[in-house]
């Protein structure tokens, strides 16, 4: 629960997800926007300074490897925050954070200090609010350029970066000098400002409000008069889905399977765009997707005993979540191929919808299902969102893998993986087609 | 006595004590006689053995009427049964609600007891400007229908009915309004709140001041549907004393939907006690209308004061279901009920949205119901 209503109103027990009195190493009250200047300045003469790219990999994964430990303090502590800001269940956050870190291994970064390109910009990366930790993928492969990173994290979400940014210090002191992590509201165009024109360029994620009015200050000219070189990136809304052959739809594979998708939809309230709205499952008879949407429905409940929903909604969220199961009920009394599973409160919900195609989901653990006769019709079926799938789940046997993993780079999907790793894509992923790092090879 | 002259004599003489029992009635009738209705209601668990209270009655999502046909196999088609299908402005015709209402007199009651109570409550009769097609030209419009009765019922023979399916000639309803003036007759203009403020920019634009005679009114429905840049509440109530010089008491805003034989008009000190709350206007509802407040996660009725989704159960509605639950946001006090907008649909995610979305939704007004 991380907005209030849009509309005018009195949310009397539906608290608006405040969470000012929790925010770790919040500067809001403190920041001024000459502080964000002499901070970049202060930052480029760090980042002017190199610093061997193996050493920034060992400090991060020495960090992530801390951060894979459930009980070290730093992760307990915003465990705790965004539990208690957003009501989400501490075994959710912690099972998402256990995917978000995973990909931050030594391996993974030995390997990107390879291939990475070495600048020496100072980034402003505005986090998104939607789920902790993302943007951590920019975070280290900026770090890992010689890059210094300002960052800007969201009201919503102001707790991650401060506390991962704290053990990178820890680790490696220099390193994390590197990193400065601010928040301030949206409302203080003067501080953003700053920020805007005293990075080189910057990277924009996230559901804030904080991009819209980048832009304003950024037609108003605020950022051609001040000189600055800029390229600003602002990722775009990105959704994901799954597939299933039919081989692993139905029968003893489709619950491994279903487990495995259970997971990739549940990890972050289904917030973020890694997140499967949609599950196509391959289908030669009738029924068979219907048959895969009851094991979905299993393994969501079955997740869902182990890492709770949320205690509380937004009102709004709540609201969208059951839109979606009274269409789909009544639909369904009504007579079309719909059906409806659902879980206690709004644990979970699962629709069954024969004709649907890609349906964007209100998150928290809602998914649709739908059959898909052959790669024809599935790419009918994703043509509402044709340019905006960030990523594919695929469970199918290996003989079938290349041609299905074909098909899906044919429609520009960057990231394809199994069932249940769709949360922990690898470090070098082309994250909303690469934008990230062709900033970095950009000529300025 | 049938149910139907029980709700009848209900709204012509009501009796708060007996909304409760009339109420279980109405439900036990619909049980039996609506069959998409007694199938929801036993998948979840309830019957007019298990219902003992008001609470207990399932409340249906506005969304049955779109998606079933909510048939009453206890009532005969006659040819006084009224058949309304909302705008369906989102999705097409193809998924347009549609609410058939067997008997059109216990509709009519309803209507005008109410509009006497909230827009007439002077007994005026006056001169009548429909800023939307009147029933003859929208028979499919519940609301059609209803200004057709309004104008019937508390109108002279001074009418214009301003709009077509195709649009509202404000040219034709500044000549009305401007030869109501010239004569000194309070006019009631009735329509949607986006023909108001075109009413209202034809007025502006052409440089024409009007000062409507006292007692004139204006009735404004549908919230920002169908507006590109929709008027707050507050500006339409601005903007008619501004434009037509009509007194704020006078510019109520009512709430209804072609799935509700029912409405709620704004509290104003022109026809009630009450005085508002928290800095806006509340809506109050007729007697045969009971609000109440659903928490959207376990659909159980909320505490006084607490914001959810704005239920009903409406004993005008006897023909179809009376239990409903709306996509709006309120809450209710005392009685009356505060709107606060429309519960957004499910819309792309992804860690970010993009920069039109961004402007997208700073502008993203939410519609009132659809009729």
């Amino acid at each position: 629960m991380k907005q209030s209503i849009s509309a005018v109103g009195k949310p009397h027990l539906y608290p608006s997800g405040e969470v000012q009195a929790e925010v770790p190493a919040k500067l809001e009250e403190q920041v001024t926007a000459a502080q964000v200047s002499d901070l970049a300045a202060r930052l480029r003469i760090i980042a002017d300074e190199p610093v061997a790219a193996r050493r920034v990999a060992l400090a991060l994964g020495g960090a992530a490897e801390r951060w894979r430990n459930r009980d070290y303090a730093q992760r307990r502590e915003i465990v705790g925050a965004i539990a208690a800001a957003w009501g989400w269940s501490e075994a959710l956050i912690d099972e998402s954070i256990d995917a978000l870190i995973a990909p931050l291994n030594r391996f993974a970064l030995d390997n990107l200090v390879r291939s990475v390109p070495r600048r020496n910009d100072v980034i402003g990366l505005i986090m998104p609010g939607n789920i902790p930790g993302a943007g951590i993928h920019e975070y280290a492969i900026g770090l890992l350029a010689g890059c210094a990173l300002m960052i800007k994290t969201a009201t919503a979400e102001p707790f991650f970066f401060a506390r991962f940014t704290q053990t990178l210090r820890e680790v490696d002191a220099e390193v994390g000098e590197r990193v400065a992590v601010l928040n301030w509201s949206r409302e203080r165009n003067a501080i953003t400002g700053a920020f805007r024109t005293s990075c080189d360029w910057i990277a924009a994620f996230g559901n804030d409000d904080t991009i819209a009015r980048l832009e304003l200050l950024k037609s108003r000219g605020a950022a051609e008069t001040s000189g600055a070189r800029m390229l600003q990136i602002a990722f775009g809304s990105r959704v994901s889905g799954a597939l299933v052959s039919s081989e692993l739809a139905v029968g003893p594979a489709a619950i491994a399977v279903a487990d495995a998708i259970a997971r990739d939809v549940s990890l972050f309230e289904q917030q973020g765009c890694l997140s499967p709205h949609h599950i196509f499952v391959e289908s030669s008879r009738a029924g068979v997707a219907d048959e895969f949407a009851r094991e979905l429905a299993a393994a969501l409940e079955r997740f869902a005993k182990q890492t709770p929903p949320p205690r509380r909604y937004g009102l709004e969220e709540a609201a969208a979540v059951r839109r979606v199961r009274e269409s789909a009920r009544w639909r369904g009394i009504g007579g079309s191929a719909v059906a409806l599973m659902e879980g206690e409160g709004l644990g979970w919900t699962v629709v069954c919808d024969d004709e649907a195609s890609f349906t964007v989901s209100p998150g928290y653990r809602t998914a649709t299902v739908s059959p898909f006769a052959d790669l024809e019709d599935l790419k009918r079926r994703l043509a509402p969102v044709a340019g905006r799938i960030e990523a594919f789940a695929i469970g199918a046997p290996r003989a079938r893998l290349e041609s299905l993993q074909a098909f899906l780079t044919a429609l520009d999907i960057f990231y394809i993986c199994a069932p249940g790793a769709m949360q922990s894509p690898p470090l070098d992923w082309s994250h909303g087609g690469g934008a990230f790092l062709h900033g970095l090879t950009a000529s300025r | 006595m049938s149910i139907y002259a029980e709700v009848l004599s209900f709204i012509e003489t009501p009796r708060l004590e007996m909304f409760e029992p009339l109420a279980l009635a109405v439900f036990r009738y619909q049980f039996e006689n609506v069959r998409v209705y007694r199938q929801y209601c036993i998948a979840r668990s309830a019957s007019p053995e298990s219902v003992r209270v008001l609470d207990q009655i399932p409340a249906v999502s506005t969304v049955a009427f779109k998606y079933t046909r909510v048939h009453n196999t206890g009532e005969p088609d006659s040819a006084t049964a009224l058949t309304f299908f909302t705008s369906g402005t989102s999705k097409g015709f193809t998924e347009r609600g549609k609410h058939r209402v067997p008997r059109r007199e216990v509709y009519r009651a309803s209507a005008l007891e109410h509009l006497r109570r909230m827009l007439f409550p002077d007994g005026a009769r006056m001169a009548m400007l429909a800023l939307h097609p009147t029933g003859d030209r929208m028979p499919e419009s519940s609301l059609s229908t209803m200004l057709t009765w309004c104008i019937e019922h508390f109108g002279t023979n001074s009418v214009l009915c301003a709009a077509t399916r195709s649009g509202v000639d404000a040219n034709a309803a500044i000549d009305f309004l401007q030869d109501a003036q010239a004569r000194r007759a309070p006019v009631c203009i009735l329509g949607t709140t986006a023909a108001s403020a075109e009413l209202f920019e034809s007025i502006e634009g052409c440089g024409r001041k009007l000062r409507l005679p006292a007692g004139s009114r204006l009735m404004d429905t549908g919230g920002a549907k169908g507006q590109v840049i929709p008027l707050t509440p507050v500006e339409v109530v601005a903007q008619a004393h501004g434009c037509l010089g009509i007194e704020p008491g006078l510019v109520i805003n009512e709430y209804g939907m072609t799935e509700m034989c029912s409405q709620l008009y704004d509290a104003t000190p022109f026809n009630s006690d009450f005085t508002g709350h928290g800095g806006y206007r509340v809506k109050l509802p007729p007697p045969w209308l009971h609000p109440t407040i659903l928490d959207p996660v376990t659909l159980r009725p909320a505490p006084e004061g607490q914001v959810g989704l704005i239920g009903f159960f409406d004993l005008a509605n006897v023909g179809s279901i009376s239990a409903l639950m709306t996509e709006d946001f309120g809450f209710v006090h005392d009685g009356a009920v505060a709107i606060l907008g429309r519960a957004a649909a499910g819309g792309a995610r992804g860690c970010a949205l993009s920069i039109e979305k961004f402007a997208r939704r700073e502008s993203d007004a939410r519609g009132r119901p659809s009729r």
